[in-house]
Formats: C-alpha cells, sequence, structure tokens
C-alpha cells in the first residue's frame, strides 16, 4: 500500500507542474512553496505556518507536532494572461510529508516536493518564408513545448542545541526528467525534434531555529536555513531523430507513426549528451517571527542562486536562472491549545511576497522575472488526533520575458492525518 | 482507489503561448551544382527487356534480331494422351486433339500485313531464359529453334482488334506432349527482313481444341472442348548494335542497354547536424530540346551500392552495377517543358542519417516506357544538372 502510494505521488509530481514561459528558462522555474499552509501565508515553508511554531517543511519545528504526521497537499495553478489571450490550467499533488517528532525532542521526516518546474507550451506568430532557392513561399510557425522537471526527496532529523536552540539537518536527492518538443510547422505539417533529459543531483541542508530573543513582551523567534550542493545537478540529455509527422492536424499529431518520415527503419537512434554541473544551486532563507498570543508577524526572505558559472547550452533559450528572491510578510493566527468554541479550531493566514528571478542570456542580456503576490489561508483542526486540513490561495502577478500582467491563481488544499507512533501502549 | 481519485482531479488546460521563438528553429535552402568532382555520364550495357509491358518484332533502326520468346503456362502432357478413366458408374475417354492455336493480339490493326514467323524454342527446361539479369541477346542462344509452324492466319473484329493465329498442332503433338522431353513450352516469334518497322503485340496463349468421347453403360457421345495456356514468362530480345556516346549527353534507353551515371559532390551533407530534417531534396535534369518528349515516359533513379570507375565501363553481357533499393525513386517526364524534377529527398536522408555510402547514381529508364525510346539529358554550357536541397533546422 505504501509502495503504491509513493508510486503514484511521484507520478503525480513527476507530470503535474503548473506551465508557464518562464520554466522554459535554463533548467526551470524554482517551485519554492509548496504546503497549502505555507502558501496560505506567503512564505517558503521557513516559518510556523502549518500550526503554532510548527512548518511542515522546516525540520527544526517538527518536534513540536504531538503527533505522528502524514501530509499530502493538492494544487489547483490557473494562470491567465490578457494580452494575447492565455489560459492554463493544471493540478497536481503539491507535497507529501511524512514527519515523526520524538519525545517532543527529536524529529525526523521525509519530504517529497517539487523542486523545478520545467512545463511550458510556448508559439511563435505565424510568418510567410520566401524560399529564394526552391522560389515559393512557405508559412511557417515554431512552437516548443516542455513537461516534467526536477524533484526533491528530502531525508530530514532535527535536535536541540541549547533550550533555546535547535538544528536541523537534511540530505535532498533531486531528481526528475522531462520531455522537450520542438516543432516547426510548415504549412500545415510538423517537423518534430524530441528531447528528453533526465536530471539528478544532491544538496545538503542546515535549518536553525532560535527561540532566545524577546521583543517586550513578545517572543521573537529567527529562523534561517542554508544549503549547500553535495552533487551539482547533472543531466542527460537524450535527442531523438526529427521527423516529418504525415498525421498534422489528426488525434496522433506529435507522435512518431510508421507513415512519418523518416521511415523509422531509418531512423538514428537518439544522440546522448551528458552536462555535468549543469546547476550548481545554493540557497539561504532568514526569517523573524514575533509572537503575540497566537498570532505571529512574519518576515522572510528566501536566496536562490546558481553557482556555477558556466551554464550548459542545453535549454530552449540558452538561459541561465542565476538566481531568485523572494521576500514576504505574513500574519498568522493559530489556533488554541484551549478551544473554548469551534471557531477556535481555525488557523488564519494572510500574506504578501515580492519575487524576483534573474536570468542570464549565455547569448546576450541579463533579464529578470518579477512576482507579486498576496495570499489568504485557512486551517482547521479535527479529531483526537488533531488532524488539519488547511486550504491555502494566492494570487500573483507576473511580469518579464515579454509577458506582461500574467495573473497566477493557486489553489492549495492539504490533508494532515495524525497518529501515534514510537508510544510503548500498555498491554490491556 | 487512490489512482482514481487522483486520475480525476489531475487535469489540465493548455493554451500556448505567444512567443517570439523564431530565432530557435531555421529553414535552410541550398543549391548542389556540379563541382571538379561531379560527372554526367552513360554507360552500356546488355539490353534488359525483361518486364516491359509489350513484346515486338520486326526491325528498328539501330537495332537488329529483334524477336520476341514467350513460355507458356505448364500442360500435362498425359491429360491429353488417349486414356481411358473410370469414375464410379462413368467410364470416358480422352482422344483426339483438334487442333492447337497460338494467339497474340497486335496493337496496330494494319500490322496483320506482317505476320511473323514462330518457331518452338527449346531451351530444355531452361527456367533462367526469362532471368531480367540473365537473359539478353549476349546470353540467349537463338539457335535452339526446333521448327517453325505454318497456317497462320489474322483476324480483325469489329473493334478493330487484329490478332494473329497460329496453327502449332504440330509442335503441341510432337513436342509438348512428348514426356520424355524436359520442356519449357517456350515459343519464338520474329518477324522477317522485309518487315520495316517495330511490331508491338500482347501476351500469346495457346488454345488447345479437342474432342472427348464419354461413355457409360447406357450411351456415348462426344465433347468439343477448348482449353487455354497463358503466357508465364515473356522477353523481347534484340541486338542493341553499336551505340556512341554523346557529346555533353548522358542517356537512357532500355533497348540499347544504356542507362546514366550521376554524381554530385555532397560533402555538404556531412556537415549537418542530426537534428536537421531535409524537406525537399530534388534533382533537376534537362531533356535534350531536340528530342520529342514521350507522353508517360517514366526513369528510375538508384543509389549505387559502390562506386564506379565511369571511364572503364565496357559492353557487358549483364550489368553488374550493384543497386540499393532504399532511396530508389522513379518520376515521369513532364512533357509541358524538358525539365524534370527527381525526388531525391529518401536518397540524401539516408546519407544524412548513415544509412546510405555517398555512391554515385543510376539514372534508367522504367520497364513502363517502350524500351526503343532513347532519351538524353543534357549537360554543357546552356544546362548542368543541380540538385536543390531545403532542410529545417531545430535549435
Amino acid at each position: 500500500m505504501w509502495l503504491r502510494n509513493s508510486l503514484i505521488i511521484i507520478l503525480v509530481i513527476s507530470v503535474g507542474f503548473s506551465q508557464s514561459i518562464l520554466n522554459s528558462n535554463g533548467i526551470g522555474n524554482i517551485t519554492s512553496n509548496s504546503d497549502a499552509a505555507s502558501i496560505g501565508s506567503s512564505n517558503l515553508g521557513l516559518f510556523s505556518s502549518f500550526r503554532e511554531n510548527v512548518s511542515l517543511s522546516n525540520p527544526v519545528t517538527w518536534h513540536n507536532l504531538p503527533f505522528t504526521y502524514l501530509a499530502f497537499d493538492y494544487t489547483f495553478i490557473n494562470s491567465i494572461i490578457q494580452d494575447p489571450s492565455v489560459k492554463n490550467s493544471l493540478s497536481r499533488l503539491g507535497s507529501f510529508h511524512f514527519i515523526v517528532p520524538m519525545k517532543k525532542e527529536y524529529a525526523f521526516g521525509l519530504k517529497l516536493t517539487p523542486y523545478l518546474n520545467r512545463h511550458y507550451l510556448l508559439q511563435g506568430p505565424e510568418t510567410p518564408y520566401s524560399d529564394p532557392v526552391f522560389d515559393d513561399t512557405l508559412n511557417v510557425q515554431y512552437s516548443a513545448s516542455g513537461a516534467g522537471g526536477v524533484n526533491s526527496f528530502e531525508a530530514a532529523f532535527s535536535l536541540p542545541v541549547t533550550s533555546k536552540e535547535r538544528i536541523g539537518i537534511s540530505f535532498d536527492l533531486l531528481f526528475g526528467s522531462s520531455r522537450e518538443v520542438k516543432t516547426t510547422h510548415i504549412d500545415d505539417i510538423g517537423y518534430i525534434l524530441k528531447e528528453r533529459n533526465l536530471f539528478k543531483g544532491s544538496l545538503f541542508h542546515l535549518y536553525l531555529l532560535s527561540e532566545r530573543l524577546k521583543i517586550g513582551k513578545y517572543d521573537f523567534n529567527s529562523y534561517a536555513s542554508f544549503s549547500v550542493t553535495i552533487d551539482p545537478i547533472s543531466l542527460e540529455q537524450h535527442i531523438y531523430s526529427p521527423f516529418e509527422d504525415a498525421t498534422s492536424g489528426q488525434s496522433d499529431y506529435g507522435n512518431y507513426d510508421p507513415w512519418d518520415f523518416p521511415s523509422p527503419s531509418f531512423i538514428l537512434a537518439s544522440k546522448e549528451n551528458n552536462f555535468t554541473d549543469i546547476v550548481e544551486p545554493m540557497d539561504m532563507q532568514l526569517g523573524f517571527d514575533v509572537i503575540d498570543n497566537y498570532v505571529h508577524y512574519q518576515l522572510g526572505w528566501y536566496h536562490w542562486q546558481d553557482n556555477n558559472e558556466n551554464a550548459s547550452n542545453f535549454s530552449l533559450f540558452k538561459q541561465q536562472l542565476k538566481s531568485s528572491n523572494h521576500f514576504n510578510v505574513s500574519v498568522c493566527k493559530f489556533s488554541q491549545i484551549k478551544k473554548n468554541n469551534v471557531f477556535d479550531n481555525f488557523e488564519y493566514r494572510f500574506g504578501l511576497f515580492l519575487k524576483k528571478d534573474n536570468i542570464i542570456s549565455l547569448t546576450s542580456s541579463e533579464s529578470s522575472i518579477t512576482q507579486k503576490g498576496v495570499s489568504l489561508g485557512i486551517g482547521y483542526q479535527f479529531g483526537p488526533m488533531k488532524n488539519q486540513l488547511d486550504i491555502g490561495y494566492s494570487l500573483s502577478l507576473q511580469d518579464g520575458l515579454q509577458i506582461k500582467n500574467e495573473f497566477i491563481h493557486s489553489f492549495n488544499i492539504g490533508i494532515s492525518i495524525g497518529d501515534l507512533w514510537f508510544v510503548k501502549r500498555r498491554q490491556r | 482507489m487512490w489512482i482514481m481519485v487522483l486520475s480525476t482531479f489531475v487535469g489540465c488546460t493548455r493554451d500556448p503561448e505567444s512567443f517570439p521563438i523564431e530565432q530557435y528553429g531555421e529553414i535552410v535552402s541550398i543549391r548542389i551544382d556540379p563541382d571538379t568532382t561531379s560527372f554526367f555520364r552513360s554507360y552500356r550495357s546488355a539490353p534488359e527487356m525483361g518486364g516491359v509491358k509489350k513484346l515486338y518484332y520486326g526491325n528498328q533502326e539501330g537495332y537488329s534480331d529483334i524477336y520476341a520468346l514467350v513460355e507458356l503456362s505448364s500442360v500435362e502432357p498425359t491429360f491429353f494422351l488417349d486414356t481411358l478413366y473410370n469414375s464410379d458408374s462413368s467410364q470416358y475417354s480422352l482422344m483426339d486433339v483438334d487442333n492447337v492455336a497460338l494467339i497474340f493480339a497486335l496493337h496496330a490493326a494494319e500490322d496483320t500485313l506482317y505476320p511473323p514467323n514462330v518457331y518452338y524454342f527449346s531451351s530444355d527446361g531452361d527456367t533462367n531464359l526469362f532471368s531480367q539479369t540473365e537473359s539478353s541477346y549476349f546470353t540467349v542462344n537463338p539457335n535452339l529453334v526446333l521448327t517453325a509452324s505454318g497456317n497462320v492466319t489474322d483476324e480483325i473484329d469489329t473493334l478493330d482488334n487484329a490478332s494473329f493465329k497460329f496453327d502449332i498442332t504440330d509442335i503441341f503433338e510432337e513436342y509438348i506432349l512428348d514426356t520424355l522431353r524436359l520442356n519449357s513450352n517456350t515459343f519464338k516469334i520474329i518477324g522477317n527482313e522485309s518487315i520495316d518497322h517495330l511490331i508491338p503485340f500482347g501476351s500469346p496463349i495457346m488454345e488447345v481444341h479437342y474432342f472427348r468421347t464419354n461413355v457409360n453403360s447406357d450411351s456415348t457421345w462426344m465433347d468439343t472442348i477448348t482449353t487455354t495456356f497463358t503466357t508465364k514468362k515473356k522477353l523481347t530480345i534484340v541486338n542493341p548494335t553499336l551505340w556512341e556516346e554523346g557529346v555533353d549527353r548522358f542517356t537512357v534507353g532500355r533497348a540499347k542497354g544504356i542507362k546514366s551515371l550521376l554524381r554530385f559532390n555532397l560533402d555538404t551533407l556531412h556537415t549537418l547536424s542530426d537534428s536537421i530534417l531535409i524537406k525537399d531534396a530534388d534533382l533537376y535534369l534537362q531533356v535534350d530540346n531536340d528530342e520529342e518528349l514521350t507522353q508517360g515516359y517514366s526513369l528510375l533513379i538508384y543509389p549505387l551500392k559502390d562506386s564506379v570507375d565511369i571511364n572503364n565501363f565496357t559492353v557487358e553481357e549483364r550489368d553488374t552495377t550493384q543497386l540499393e533499393l532504399a532511396g530508389s525513386q522513379s518520376t515521369t517526364l513532364d512533357t509541358t517543358d524538358h525539365f524534370v524534377r527527381v525526388n531525391l529527398r529518401n536518397y540524401l536522408s539516408y546519407i544524412q542519417f548513415g544509412h546510405l555510402e555517398r555512391f554515385d547514381l543510376q539514372l534508367t529508364s522504367s520497364p513502363d516506357n517502350d524500351p526503343f525510346i532513347i532519351h538524353s539529358f543534357i549537360n554543357d554550357e546552356s544546362f548542368h544538372p543541380y540538385l536543390k536541397v531545403r532542410y529545417v533546422v531545430t535549435k
């Protein structure tokens, strides 16, 4: 059962990225936050957002959970560009967490989350091409699409350092694949080149928490996390022979059929390119959380960068996502331990965020993508094991790379199921 | 259950985003003209008349010894012998071959004025006689003639369909019904020297008319029966006589055994990346303007399996040039102008993919054509053959 569910999760995460032109840059677009509680508060998982002093994505907070938790998040994303009118929507399983707190001191957990998104579908305008050699005119249109990305499977452990400080470490295994299809449409006949990219790499994460400081009567928690690359992300790229799709306009368009040109018996085997160190990611997060009786005021900064100075020329736009910065301010009101009425089971989250990605073109200039957004979230605890249902919504406006005013709606729903593990039960 | 739940929710709509991505693809067209390594030359081997639609006899300028060989489908000699059979309550006897006729249709009614001679041509059961690659004027021994037939009659029906009918009863009884011989039922049809033109005709048939006497316990009666044997194999033999290669021309002609070899410098193909796809590749030729184009005249073009030394070709009994079927192409002459366009996309693509070597091309006349028609193609200052190649580059 576990194996089957895990396979399903991996499958769905592998295919379930939202689509955007921004995902075609370099290795793809960073998928920063993934669980519903974090999305509802605009933070990237560093702060407590799941419940009081707990973030599903930060191991140093896991010891505050009363039980072992299994959490799933499901995401619905809708992207709208006004001019030209483009609408994209997609749903996916956002993340999977399995967290085991031990004696309120230690915690161990596994996470499976998207890390990079390479889901895009681009189409250029149809333009006439006057051929001086053949003395004719062709109608030409280019398109490109990608699907897939890189996932992160993280095994984390946290422990106290002092009575007020905690440390957490994790090893991230980065893996995934994507398929790219580049098509030249000439007079409605497609000339198609397909690629398959296999990614792998690994990271080490260090998480820190200090609960030592106070501002007046308010608790002041400081959070930090750092990651460094153990194995830079490498790429095994398979480029298949291009073919002319004889079934243009039909249902099996895009598939390589025996009646396409050239015939399968004459097509070349795929060409394999191996790129090592295509991305050497490093990230850091800093966050401050002022706590006033279950109400948390949070300020956070996330920085991601690629330390690779010699980016490989493998991506569609020959670009490298060089760095990404994310700022957020959030307010969360968590449910109280002692609940007087049903409303005390609810948790409320609100946040604002600003994200900016810097992209270096390997052939020309540097460009950036900005994303400004607002988010809302609500959670509800239920049952004796304090199971929790979370809903998060964010609306953001994204600009950059010739795309203006792309509205992205993200709606997440998460369910967390608690259970007792590693507890000796008395025999009846 | 999980799969059902998840597949219910996993769904998406995909609209393409408009983006100027033209620079990530490219269409390139090039013209490949002959260079110093190129040549367009004719060579000569034996006539290849197998597979042509018609058979011929008569005379044609530039040729001699034109005759046709036809092999009829198998005859069971014992069937026609005088034998008594028993079958249930009936018994019957086969006997008395009345007459046997070899009949073939002429393509022109007026050719009934030029009857040929028909000979029984024994090849002693040699089945290679009709092999395209083995048999020609240079390999078939014309002296294996056993006997000639007589009593030719011509018939023209109301639709102006003309035919010849030869009485070959004697040949049938003496040779075909000879169970001691290993025969091939082959006939030679040849015109006499007085015929001043080429006479095409269709595949002959042999009609055997015989009487069958039926006997049972009550009565005896006789049936008159006709059995038809069709042509199994056929071949026109022709002496191609002399031929002189034209200056600044290359030529094809099946009855002359003339083919041409074409070489272009295709080094460009090896400089192209694997991610290109050839969209169009055409060879352009020009037929000699002095020649009258033949409606429906077809050309075949084949890649060679090995390089050839164009200067050391001699007239051979058969062509030893090895051809590749992959990448071969046919085209039909456009009679509205003298240009010929041959689609060579497969050939050039297979070279690009490394499935074919960059050897030369052989140009030949199709078996569908009148084999006696010769067409020449220009290769002089007024026109040199060239290639146009258009390919799609995906970056």
